[in-house]
């Protein structure tokens, strides 16, 4: 191959620009280590591999902030080194130790998610209830919720360590027949409570019918008088 | 001061361990009660304490929690092509434990009345610096209330509370108006 | 982040916090008012992969302070984490003898 054969676009330019990257990557390394990177580079699938040279383009860039860079490196050393059947967990960090971790050190979140994890076992152990009860088989779900029969059997895999998002409470309630309150009892309480902190929201656009009632007097009703309490004595 | 046995008191709610007063709170076991119950015991109350509001603990004088309160402010929009904003106050929680429903049964000590006479109060000390006659201030008291929720719009209505129509939300609220006009 | 649980593709706000989607791109921005003392605020950077639910699992990709422009350094870095993290559900999801 000549350089004659190579297109003189952007394109080019670009990927040119990030081999070479990989290559000064790769030349600074120890032998054994950069063995290790690209043995598991290789092991990477092809959309994986490009996410992982475009990093390595912003944690080269001198121009590039700081925490850019810093940021570019964890997500290549997330790419290429924590695999989910190399470790016991998943990738990332799963809700739920998130949530351990910051209900450790607010109280109040602890009561919630105290409560959204009984909710999960509850809507778990409900779901495949429904279905024995009504002799509904994984695969009559499925054609019920529009999906295939594996996605079903690993939803109920998944149920007593996922949250479920609400359209999929919502789905599953439509496809066995039963309101969405019986699988997820809190769900009326989380949506009400979603209205309440709406209304306390600035730019609320009002209706023609509310600011013709802010615009009226209201002097003729018989009202409440107002009167302060007292804070309670100290004993 | 009074030192009547039905006298309540309003205890400012600030932090997780003003919360720990409230445990046990309930009120009812209604489809529309369960988030007034879980606004003052979870987080959302700091979510709101965080944008302003100011939220009580009332109780007796023996340290009872009957029940709880807040007062906050917000900004609405009026319809296009107007679209500029105006202040008004909001009651944006106000609940009372199942177990004092009614009480006492002396009216002119009715807990819930001390309640809302007290939000009304603070409301109209709050407007009080707010200019008359201009549209940036609204000098209102709205709340929100459930659609199935009738003890509570009955005792709003006899507050002075008036409905607006048409103001009902997907979730089944509906909104209530005081003029705090009157008042000062 | 127990709020997200509640949130829809077409939602713009999420109870009391605002929700968007970033312009040309496959992820959302929730933006927190709340810094916690640590910041003015903060915007949490999420995505949703169509899988392994039948409507699927959002992936938190970054938590950025509110103040943080989205450059293009940062898009890319957004976007590979996100390329990342669906490759990685599909991966639990496939792998057999996996849960």
């Amino acid at each position: 191959m000549t350089d004659t054969m190579l297109p003189d676009t952007p394109q080019t330019m670009a990927r040119l620009d990030s081999v070479s990257c990989l290559l000064d990557w790769m030349r600074d390394m120890e032998p054994a280590l950069r063995r290790q990177f690209v043995g598991a580079l290789m092991e990477c699938s092809d959309s994986i591999q490009q996410a992982v040279v475009s990093m390595m383009v912003i944690a080269k860039d001198q121009q590039a902030a700081p925490q850019d860079r810093q940021r570019a490196l964890t997500t290549l050393a997330d790419a290429l080194f924590l695999r989910p059947d190399e470790t016991d967990k998943d990738y990332g960090q799963p809700l739920a130790e998130s949530e351990t971790y910051t209900a450790k050190i607010n109280p109040a979140l602890n009561r919630e998610v105290r409560t959204m994890n009984s909710q999960q076992e509850f809507f778990a152990r409900q779901v495949r209830a429904i279905m024995d009860s009504k002799r509904l088989s994984q695969q009559d779900l499925a054609v019920r919720m529009g999906c295939t029969q594996p996605a079903i059997s690993q939803l109920l895999d998944r149920l007593p360590h996922c949250r479920p998002q609400k359209r999929t409470i919502h789905k599953l309630a439509e496809a066995l027949a039963v309101p969405p309150q019986e699988l997820w009892p809190d769900l009326e309480t989380a949506e009400m409570l979603d209205a309440v902190a709406r209304f306390q929201q600035d730019d609320y656009a009002m209706t023609v019918a509310e600011a013709a009632a802010l615009s009226a007097s209201g002097k003729s009703k018989v009202k409440l008088k107002p009167k302060p309490l007292p804070t309670r004595p100290r004993r | 001061m009074t030192n009547h046995p039905h006298q309540l008191y309003a205890t400012p709610l600030t932090s997780e361990a003003d919360q720990t007063r409230l445990v046990g709170f309930n009120c009812g076991t209604e489809h529309f009660a369960g988030h007034v119950a879980e606004w003052i015991l979870g987080s959302d109350v700091f979510d709101s304490i965080k944008r302003g509001t100011r939220v009580w603990i009332f109780e007796t004088v023996a340290g009872h929690v009957v029940g709880y309160g807040s007062l906050g402010t917000t900004r609405w929009k009026w319809p296009l092509p107007d679209g500029q904003r105006t202040s008004l106050v909001i009651i944006p929680m106000l609940g009372m434990d199942s177990r004092y429903f009614g009480q006492p049964p002396e009216p002119e000590w009715r807990y819930a009345n001390q309640m809302m006479a007290h939000l009304i109060h603070e409301a109209t000390r709050l407007v009080s610096e707010w200019p008359r006659g201009d549209k940036k201030y609204c000098r209102k008291l709205v709340l929100f209330v459930h659609r199935d929720n009738r003890r509570a719009i009955r005792f709003y209505e006899r507050c002075g509370f008036e409905a607006i129509s048409g103001s009902i939300d997907e979730s089944g609220h509906f909104k209530m108006l005081y003029d705090l006009d009157d008042d000062e | 982040m127990l709020k997200l649980q509640w949130w829809e593709t077409s939602d713009t706000s999420l109870a009391d916090v605002t929700c968007r989607r970033v312009a040309d791109e496959a992820f959302y921005v929730l933006d927190i008012d709340d810094g916690y003392g640590i910041a003015d605020g903060f915007q949490v950077v999420f995505c949703e992969v169509k899988r392994p639910e039948p409507d699927g699992t959002i992936c938190v990709l970054a938590v950025l302070r509110s103040d943080e422009v989205l450059t293009e350094s940062v898009r890319s870095i957004l976007r590979a984490r996100e390329r990342i993290a669906r490759e990685r559900v599909s991966v639990v999801l496939d792998d057999l003898f996996g849960r």
